[in-house]
């Protein structure tokens, strides 16, 4: 059985609550990334990380363009938020 | 409680500093505020722990509060009386604002290391740019007028307690100083006070300041300032009677802890320390001087030569007279053989070490040059009625009931 762990890409949902998305990312696991479209990539259980993704949230009604990748165990405990997205 | 008061203070702090205020529950709920971007700067309150540490500290406490977070937003908070029964308490809260010396290279620094487009940095800067800036001294102030608003009565400075979230990095940025430089008239009354063996509230004196000397870095800018400050103390201490020897020593000593030091708090509590050990030093050499100049000069040397081995020859030596004759005429005019002022000097010098924590019995005992640490702990109980041990731990204790009032 091979050994590497498939990360997926999931979109995280429109509407959803930042903060307690955010405070359910410090409760996983693994590393949560939210890459951007433009490059930018974000470790969100980093705070600094977390007050970037809340700016680029700010700046517009929309999640900005982007993804998530996290171990599939992450993506269950954060299932609220994120939908399979490829 | 005067709420004209408190939404003057409101209004005052936003239209000339663009300080925001927030009005919320005791649980955090947000019940007022005048912050334009108000669901930003909520979230990230929200997920910092000063958010967790402010409802903590009123559930325990109604003294005021400056918090800290990683990246350096500071909250400024107090809370309505608890006296008044009829309606539930209210956290005031200021800010986000920074105090350390966040410049825009420091920050520009984390952003670099991380995977980030050079649109989002630009980004992310001009809006923290936004952030107003205060020095540390400022947010103390307004943390006492915010409690003054609230209570109708001062506060003293050492009931403001702050805390910092912990970082895990070296990017420590909340304690430091802005960039501007301040009243050189304060810079001189403070000078004056260590040299007529005065303590002025050092928190008050907003003047003063040291521009930017850290390179971005706040802990590097408060090691520099308190080095700085180092220095401004041991002249004024030679002005106010110090042996310029004894001043520099003590000098020596205290920028080596400086540099030691691992955060922001524990340089600004050295700092403070030493500030304490020169006006006290003062006002002894002020004491000493209705004793004759071979006395006065003893006590210096014993001052001077604390930490190493002193023994009735090395001050004869020193002095240029005999042992006989020092022995006698010290007893004479002090009421105190040399060789108890020696232990009560040496063991001073050590409780104020130990109240500064992080030492063992035997490393200190091998600083002020003891022959073996079970003889210093005798000898301190001897002095205090109190081993050591004994004493730091009871220091501990009162720090710690101190911090959870």
């Amino acid at each position: 059985m091979s050994q590497e762990v498939r990360k997926l890409k999931y979109s995280i949902k429109t509407g959803i609550d930042n903060i307690t998305f955010l405070q359910e990312v410090d409760s996983c696991s693994g590393n949560i990334f939210f890459s951007t479209r433009e490059g930018d990539r974000l470790d969100l259980k980093d705070q600094l990380s977390k007050y970037i993704f809340l700016t680029l949230k700010s700046e517009g009604e929309e999640m900005p363009a982007g993804y998530v990748t996290c171990q599939p165990e992450d993506a269950i405990r954060l299932s609220r938020y994120i939908t399979v997205s490829e | 409680m005067n709420y004209q008061n408190v939404t003057f203070l409101q209004e005052m702090f936003f239209n000339t500093q663009n300080i925001c205020s927030w009005n919320m529950t005791e649980d955090l709920q947000l019940v007022y505020t005048n912050c334009p971007e108000k669901d930003y700067f909520r979230s990230l309150f929200s997920i910092s722990g000063c958010s967790r540490e402010i409802r903590k500290h009123f559930a325990e406490s109604s003294n005021p509060l400056i918090a800290s977070d990683k990246i350096g937003f500071v909250w400024i908070a107090a809370v309505t009386p608890s006296e008044e029964a009829a309606t539930a308490r209210v956290i005031n809260m200021l800010g986000p604002v920074f105090t350390s010396d966040m410049s825009e290279n420091y920050l520009y620094q984390n952003l670099n290391r991380m995977s980030l487009t050079q649109e989002t940095i630009s980004r992310i800067t001009r809006f923290f740019r936004e952030v107003p800036r205060i020095s540390r001294p400022m947010a103390a102030s307004y943390a006492g007028m915010l409690h003054y608003a609230l209570h109708g009565e001062a506060v003293k400075a050492d009931d403001i307690e702050t805390w910092v979230e912990a970082t895990d990095e070296i990017e420590d940025v909340v304690w430091g100083q802005n960039t501007y430089h301040g009243s050189w008239d304060d810079e001189q009354r403070l000078f004056r006070a260590i040299s007529e063996g005065r303590i002025v509230d050092i928190s008050k004196n907003t003047g003063g300041r040291i521009g930017n000397i850290g390179g971005g870095d706040p802990l590097r800018q408060a090691k520099n300032e308190i080095i700085v400050f180092s220095i401004i103390c041991s002249r004024a201490s030679i002005i106010g009677g110090v042996s310029p020897e004894g001043a520099l020593n003590l000098c020596d000593f205290y920028i080596q802890k400086i540099e030691y030091a691992s955060n922001v708090a524990d340089v600004y509590k050295i700092g403070s320390d030493m500030y304490q050990t020169y006006v006290s030093r003062v006002r002894k050499m002020k004491e000493a001087s209705g004793f004759s100049a071979m006395v006065r000069g003893c006590m210096e040397y014993i001052s001077t030569h604390v930490f190493d081995k002193i023994s009735l020859e090395s001050i004869a030596d020193d002095l240029g007279y005999s042992r006989t004759y020092i022995s006698r005429k010290f007893k004479k005019e002090t009421g105190t053989s040399l060789a108890e002022y020696i232990a009560r000097e040496k063991i001073q010098v050590a409780k104020d070490i130990l109240k500064g924590g992080n030492i063992t019995i035997s490393q200190l005992s091998d600083q002020l040059n003891y022959s073996s640490p079970s003889y210093f702990s005798a000898l301190f109980k001897k002095v205090t009625g109190m081993s050591p041990q004994e004493y730091q731990n009871r220091n501990a204790d009162d720090s710690m009931n101190e911090k959870t009032r």
